[in-house]
């Protein structure tokens, strides 16, 4: 499922207005618009030369495909921002194809045999380049269309180059430690630091709310956090949420730490100056 | 002494086309950056905008920040890089420039677009060395060309994370996994598509628990995560230790507002855009007159929105100084408002055109009472 | 040295003029331009101070200024955030201990 899971689902792609049906993907080769929330974005519209992928005057309206003036050509393909369309063609009888964007190195060639992964990045099977556009119009999204094993056209969304692993899951995960107890850290949580400047933590900044630091301003002047170098940009989110979760508050009502000039470290010797020191005399 | 007729703060997507609107319509227009390099984050975004194709959408971000920066220059702007705005005082505002001149400007208008600053996770373990911002991470890998590790878990799942996720796999690191406290993905479906189809898990209603550091303890040597309860409590016994040399953070930005603090701005807040955030009208004026927010500062949202608020301040504060006739001016300002309108909608949208329309309400509370 | 040297989207790495710096008496080769710790990280170094009470090594956090997590001392120079601060050449870089001395400057 898209939201939960980061990739679309068949049945959540098929509900889609991008979907060209399955009675024209029986018969030719078509676009196909993976794109299924509603974002403000349109190029996807003037891309087609024949005007067959239409949003419409709302510019958050879903794209849908017209399979009957698609022709397959594939210029679409490049021009969405979110590399969203694919071109395929199932009706191949030893194989399917697939045209898909593609922006990683190394670029494969035409004739090569590249891994064919799925929408969630597993491993299906191998395919053939069959053609790589580099058109300058692609902005420097390539166009690669594969081959890929029969039956498999409406699967494969990536490939896998020279045996590149893109992502690192497969190795190096340790499952549930001893026990199931959380893993210790470095250090107690109470210990851990807020204030990286200061080096104030978190207990010492509680502490300081119980006693009645209620404001970020207060809390700096008891305990320190945010007078140090970055002058509480690091630290001042944080610590107006420790108050608000002590005061069983909204952090909203917490006021925001006041502010001083100057707002960025300047040393003092430029206003003792003011503006008559010649430039490179430092 | 700088004689200009706005000052902008911030030469990030908001204000320079906040200094190209203003520019264009005859203002002399100033803008200064603390950064040596103008463009603010905008460089760092390597992938494709999403948005209107009226607006660029398509364009990947740095080419977006190129051809601002060549139009910004083409209208005789004048960016003073290097140089940090310190204050907003009664008699002017304060500027360092170089870290050695002390200058004071007295601008007619003054448009703050200073952006967000990343917010933290405290987790035990998360001072290591190897624990970074997503920001950070995005910076080095794409503008300084550098790798910050080899093996990445990312914490968020919000576009930030999600992007900056495919952006390690582009430059050629392993993202081992991204966890998402909340038990949905936080960002554009599209984004969390790309990077799962790659191979990485995205670990919805989880957190990360601790970092484990390498025995002299100079770096992260494994990240331990955990399942998380209803009341976001770790389940123990759902613990995972994932060999990672960086943990990259992305749980949300935070307005950066210390000038419109000292300005004596009036402020709301509001928890959907970052915090506590300048009140303003519908022309990004603050309580204080003459003083505009635009971009993240005025709450957080998406590069393409700050694009939209920076050229409505531009044309705001050009108009106010009579730059523009009334009638022009009121046309482009709904055509923009038009625009952001359209960029809030949607299931991601609804809620920030919510809470930007109650800060405009309160303001004109605010207002209504003033002059009763 | 760790560098993306190529890139799908950015494509190669640009020619940068070579500078020299010098980073806790090791001298260390890096590209004009780049920040402090840009150059650092390309060396496989993470560490750039130590914490004042706690003794702990800390590093790059945000990347834009604004944590101070990775100042240095810079010839001489003590709190220099050296992921803003562009390399020159013959600078000299140590790794600071707490808020650092005031050294001898060049």
């Amino acid at each position: 499922m898209l939201e939960r899971d980061g990739y679309l689902e068949i049945e959540e792609i098929e509900r889609i207005p991008g979907f060209p049906g399955r009675e024209a993907l029986s018969r030719k080769k078509v676009a196909i618009l993976e794109c299924a929330q509603e974002i403000p974005c349109d190029p996807c519209e003037a891309a087609c030369p024949r005007g067959a992928i239409t949003v419409g005057s709302r510019i958050t309206n879903l794209p849908a495909i017209d399979p009957e003036r698609c022709t397959g050509c594939g210029t679409c393909v490049a021009r969405c921002p979110g590399l969203a369309i694919f071109v395929i063609d199932l009706t191949k009888p030893d194989h399917d194809v697939v045209t898909m964007p593609y922006e990683y190195l190394p670029l494969p060639e035409a004739g090569q045999e590249v891994a064919c992964l799925d929408r969630r990045g597993a491993m299906l099977g191998s395919g053939r380049v069959k053609r790589i556009s580099t058109a300058k119009a692609n902005d420097r999204t390539a166009v690669v269309t594969v081959e890929v094993p029969k039956g498999l056209g409406m699967e494969v969304r990536a490939i896998r180059v020279n045996g590149r692993v893109l992502a690192g899951e497969l190795e190096g995960v340790k499952e549930p430690s001893k026990e199931g107890l959380l893993p210790q850290g470095p250090e107690d949580p109470d210990d851990m630091l807020i204030c990286r400047c200061e080096e104030v933590t978190r207990k010492e900044i509680i502490e300081a709310i119980r006693e009645g630091a209620v404001t970020v301003d207060a809390v700096k002047r008891r305990t320190r956090a945010g007078m140090g170098l970055c002058q509480g940009r690091n630290c001042g989110k944080t610590v107006s949420r420790l108050i608000a979760e002590e005061l069983g508050k909204p952090v909203s009502s917490v006021p925001p730490a006041s502010k001083r000039p100057p707002v960025r470290p300047v040393k003092l010797s430029v206003f003792a100056a003011g503006e008559d020191v010649p430039d490179d005399d430092k | 002494m700088i004689d200009t007729d706005i000052l902008v703060v911030g030469a990030g997507p908001a204000g320079l086309s906040a200094a190209a609107e203003a520019a264009r319509h005859g203002a002399r227009v100033t803008v200064v950056d603390e950064n040596e390099k103008p463009g603010g984050q905008l460089f760092k975004q390597i992938h494709k905008f999403f948005g209107s194709r009226r607006h660029r959408a398509g364009v990947r971000g740095f080419d977006i920040g190129y051809a601002l920066l060549d139009e910004v220059k083409s209208l005789g702007v004048e960016v003073m890089l290097d140089t940090v705005c310190y204050g907003i005082f009664p008699e002017g505002v304060g500027l360092v420039v170089s870290g050695k001149r002390d200058v004071l400007v007295e601008p007619r208008r003054i448009v703050l677009a200073t952006g967000a600053s990343e917010n933290p996770l405290c987790f035990p373990g998360w001072t290591l060395p190897g624990v970074v911002g997503a920001g950070a991470v995005q910076t080095m890998i794409n503008v300084h060309r550098v790798p910050v590790g080899e093996r990445v878990l990312m914490v968020g799942s919000g576009n930030v994370g999600l992007i900056v996720s495919y952006q390690l796999l582009q430059s050629g690191a392993q993202v081992v996994g991204i966890v998402e406290a909340l038990p949905k993905v936080g960002g554009y479906g599209v984004h969390a598509a790309k990077v799962r189809r790659a191979g990485v898990p995205i670990y919805t209603s989880h957190t990360v628990v601790s970092a484990l550091p390498n025995s002299d303890n100079t770096r992260v040597k494994a990240a331990v995560i955990a399942r998380l309860d209803e009341n976001m409590s770790p389940i123990p016994g759902t613990e995972k230790e994932l060999d990672v040399d960086t943990i990259a953070i992305a749980v949300g930005l935070t307005p950066m507002t210390e000038l419109a603090f000292i300005a004596g701005a009036a402020f709301t807040y509001s928890g959907l855009l970052g915090g506590h955030i300048p009140l303003h009208d519908e022309d990004l004026m603050t309580t204080v007159e003459g003083l505009y927010v635009a971009g993240d500062v005025s709450g957080v949202e998406e590069a393409s929105t700050a694009l939209e608020e920076g050229r409505l301040a531009g044309v705001a504060a050009a108009a106010s100084l009579g730059k523009i006739p009334e009638v022009e001016a009121e046309e482009k300002k709904r055509e923009i408002r038009e625009s952001l309108r359209d960029l809030r909608t949607g299931p991601f949208g609804d809620a920030r055109a919510r809470a930007k329309e109650e800060i405009v309400n309160e303001m004109a509370k605010r207002r209504g009472k003033r002059s009763a | 040295m760790k560098r993306i040297s190529d890139h799908p989207i950015l494509g190669p790495l640009p020619e940068a003029r070579e500078v020299w710096i010098t980073v806790d008496g090791e001298r260390l080769q890096a590209r004009e331009g780049e920040p402090i710790l840009a150059a650092l990280l390309a060396h496989g170094i993470h560490v750039q101070n130590i914490s004042r009470k706690k003794k702990a090594p800390r590093g790059l956090f945000c990347g834009i200024g604004r944590c101070t997590g990775c100042v240095m001392t810079v010839d001489g120079v003590p709190n220099v955030r050296t992921c803003v601060t562009p390399v020159r050449d013959g600078m000299v870089i140590e790794t600071q201990e707490g808020l650092g001395k005031w050294g001898d400057r060049k």
